[in-house]
């Protein structure tokens, strides 16, 4: 099964925390007077402060958070915590992801404990106007790995949760990376992470691992006695549905785009893999994917096949599934972050370098895939404006719902060998968003560091080339400062639409990583 | 008249604030005096069905929240709540959360420290015990006269009474 990012829920569990008092007394920490004070009223009084709170959650929560059955942990004023009243709370505490509680008076050595038990973190809701600071104090000094948060503000608490989904959303994500030689890096990408283990450790991201081969086997159909590199095992070959939704996707891809200049065979051709990748996503259970481009490309396998794999990543971000080119583990990881801060927003992601500019003029410098009269285009049009701070992401992985996710752009279809035609890209015109601000990321090969980047789209190119041209151009704040900190993490930077930098950056520390701006 | 003084504006100075004084604490003995007349037409109920026990739990709510019945009218019980807690503090209804103070140690609202007195006072007088879950989710005096019937069905002074 495929667990998209908007699939992921935060569980937070309201833990309803009250005293209440056997007796009739007034003293320092007993006040109110008449039936206030007689033993009874505290039940019923308790059940408004649960009440509050409870609808003070559901107001409250954003989107992706899911409000559980409260529980609750009622002590008398003869302070017996039964260990009855902590396993009672057990199994609803394993299905948790937060606790939110908002104790009163004499109760808050109750959530402390809660924190001690059962590790989980804790969330202080607005309402009493001390017990947050009194807990977040006392939590986070005690012994151990402790999380708790205070709020004073309906406001904090939402944007909080909104954080904490974020970082399940992080946690949740299972990459299904296809490799040739080994698994850590492939022949372009070596920027990318290398140490799995300290990955799943820091940030709980998994991975899934397939030889390259295999996949490539997987599609054409089912051979007798199985296929080269698994004889006689039953593997995820192509089946006569799979080439039906191949057939369907392929006229959904020509009949929508603006232009188009591949032929329908070699469109097949190309998704064939796509689908492929989808079944082997549902089948080893990730959500997101990467496979290398080099290493792959010298097997001459896709030669043979004549397919590229940017369609696969075009369409998995478009699905809201992360993907990246060239075995960049760490880009797939980036693509999770943004998704998951921005709650939603589909990523791009590419090659990234600062543009020269001197004596008020771009330096440009294309390569095949971006030269002649597009290049000169794309000069020209940066020339008129401002050329200082300007930055470029490019690769041809570009789809149809960059500006927003659930509405459809208008698009062409371009080959990427320029030789023989094959290798279907998507081409977006990021020319029609000039002026709007994206949010780039990318965390460091240690994963240790996030780099949280902030745009302007000033130009885009390569709509009307092939090969690995597209491109967007966009303003930083200051491009010399911006590539000092890209140097710390790396070459692709992944990127939404939006200003999410707030939240990226929140996300970066919910992990205790080192962010880095620019 | 600006929102935040409904009724001050009425009071004036001296013997206008001493006449108020005196209808409050006869409001208060009337209401001592009437709320109980009502536990005891409970009492003395000889069948006791939800549709029976309804008026007297109006009237007895009404005389607790120290409300007439002519301003209680089309009210539901959290409606009815608020008013009384607005009427106690002389202000305009729609500012009785802007205006909340809470004196217990309970950290509740006025409001919900009003409803919970009255609860209390049904609890102490019929003596039965509300299930406390539910009495937040009273929204009208009907809810609230299920919620005291279903108490008093278990209660073994009730439960051969009721019908």
């Amino acid at each position: 099964m495929i667990k998209k990012a908007e699939d992921i829920k935060l569980k937070i569990l309201p833990v309803l925390v009250g005293a209440e008092h056997l007796y009739y007394y007034e003293g320092p920490c007993r006040f109110g007077a008449g039936a206030e004070l007689e033993p009874g009223f505290d039940t019923l009084a308790n059940e408004e402060r649960f009440a509050a709170l409870m609808s003070g959650l559901e107001e409250n929560v954003p989107n992706g958070v899911e409000i559980m059955e409260p529980v609750r942990l009622i002590r008398t004023d003869d302070w017996d915590d039964a260990e009855a009243m902590w396993e009672a709370i057990e199994p609803a505490i394993k299905q948790a992801d937060v606790a939110v509680c908002a104790p009163s008076i004499a109760c808050d050595d109750i959530v402390a404990e809660l924190s001690e038990r059962f590790e989980i973190p804790i969330a202080m809701a607005p309402g009493n106007r001390y017990s947050p600071v009194i807990l977040s104090a006392a939590i986070s000094c005690r012994p151990g790995n402790r999380e708790v948060y205070a709020f004073y503000k309906w406001s904090d608490f939402t944007y909080r949760m909104k954080i904490l989904r974020a970082r399940k959303v992080v946690q949740n994500l299972r990459i299904l990376c296809v490799s040739r030689y080994g698994s850590p890096t492939s022949m372009s990408a070596i920027d990318s992470i290398r140490d799995f283990d300290a990955i799943t450790d820091r940030l709980g991201v998994r991975f899934h691992f397939l030889n390259v081969h295999e996949l490539f086997d997987q599609m054409t159909p089912a051979v007798e006695g199985g296929n080269h590199t698994t004889p006689g095992r039953v593997t995820l070959d192509l089946t006569d549905e799979d080439m039906a939704e191949v057939n369907v996707l392929a006229d959904e891809l020509i009949n929508g785009a603006a232009e188009n200049d591949m032929s329908r065979e070699m469109i097949v051709k190309g998704l064939i893999p796509y689908v492929t990748v989808k079944k082997n996503l549902e089948r080893w259970d990730c959500n997101g994917f990467t496979m290398p481009c080099p290493d792959a490309c010298s097997t001459r396998r896709l030669n043979e096949m004549q397919f590229t794999p940017c369609i696969i990543h075009a369409l998995n971000m478009e699905n809201g599934i992360p993907s990246g080119c060239e075995y960049d583990i760490g880009a797939v990881i980036s693509q999770q972050f943004l998704i998951a801060a921005s709650g939603g927003m589909r990523t791009y992601m590419g090659n990234s370098c600062p543009v020269e500019a001197e004596d008020g003029h771009v330096v440009l410098r294309g390569g095949a895939a971006n030269a002649g009269t597009e290049l000169e285009r794309q000069r020209k049009r940066l020339d008129e404006g401002d050329v200082e701070n300007l930055y470029l992401i490019h690769h041809s992985v570009a789809h149809r719902y960059l500006p927003e996710p659930d509405k459809k752009q208008p698009y062409g279809i371009r080959y990427f060998a320029m030789d023989q035609k094959f290798g279907i890209t998507m081409r977006y015109d990021f020319d029609a968003d000039i002026g709007k601000k994206i949010t780039l990321c990318r965390i460091s090969p240690d994963g240790r560091k996030l780099f949280v980047g902030s745009g302007e789209i000033v130009l885009g190119g390569g709509y009307a080339a092939n090969n690995c041209s597209q491109v967007v151009y966009f303003r930083v704040k200051n491009q010399e400062d911006f590539f000092k900190q890209q140097c710390k993490v790396g070459n692709h930077l992944s990127m939404v639409y939006g200003d999410f930098a707030r939240e990226l950056i929140a996300l970066g520390e919910s992990f205790g990583m080192e962010v880095v701006t620019a | 008249m600006p929102a935040g003084i409904w009724a001050r504006a009425s009071i004036g100075g001296g013997k206008k604030k001493i006449d108020i004084l005196q209808e409050t604490r006869n409001r208060l003995r009337l209401s001592a005096a009437n709320s109980a007349k009502y536990l005891q037409t409970v009492s003395e109920m000889g069948c006791i069905s939800i549709d029976a026990l309804e008026p007297v739990v109006r009237s007895y709510v009404l005389c607790k929240f120290l409300l007439d019945e002519s301003e209680a009218e089309g009210m539901n019980y959290l409606q009815l709540a608020e008013l009384s807690v607005a009427k106690s503090a002389h202000i305009n209804p729609e500012l009785v959360e802007m205006y909340d103070v809470s004196m217990s140690c309970s950290s509740i609202s006025s409001v919900a420290a009003k409803k919970v007195l009255l609860l209390h006072s049904i609890e102490k007088g019929l003596q039965i015990k509300l299930d406390a879950p539910k009495t937040v989710q009273i929204v009208t005096l009907r809810d609230l006269t299920e919620l005291i019937y279903d108490a008093m069905k278990r209660s073994e002074r009730w439960s051969d009474k009721l019908g």
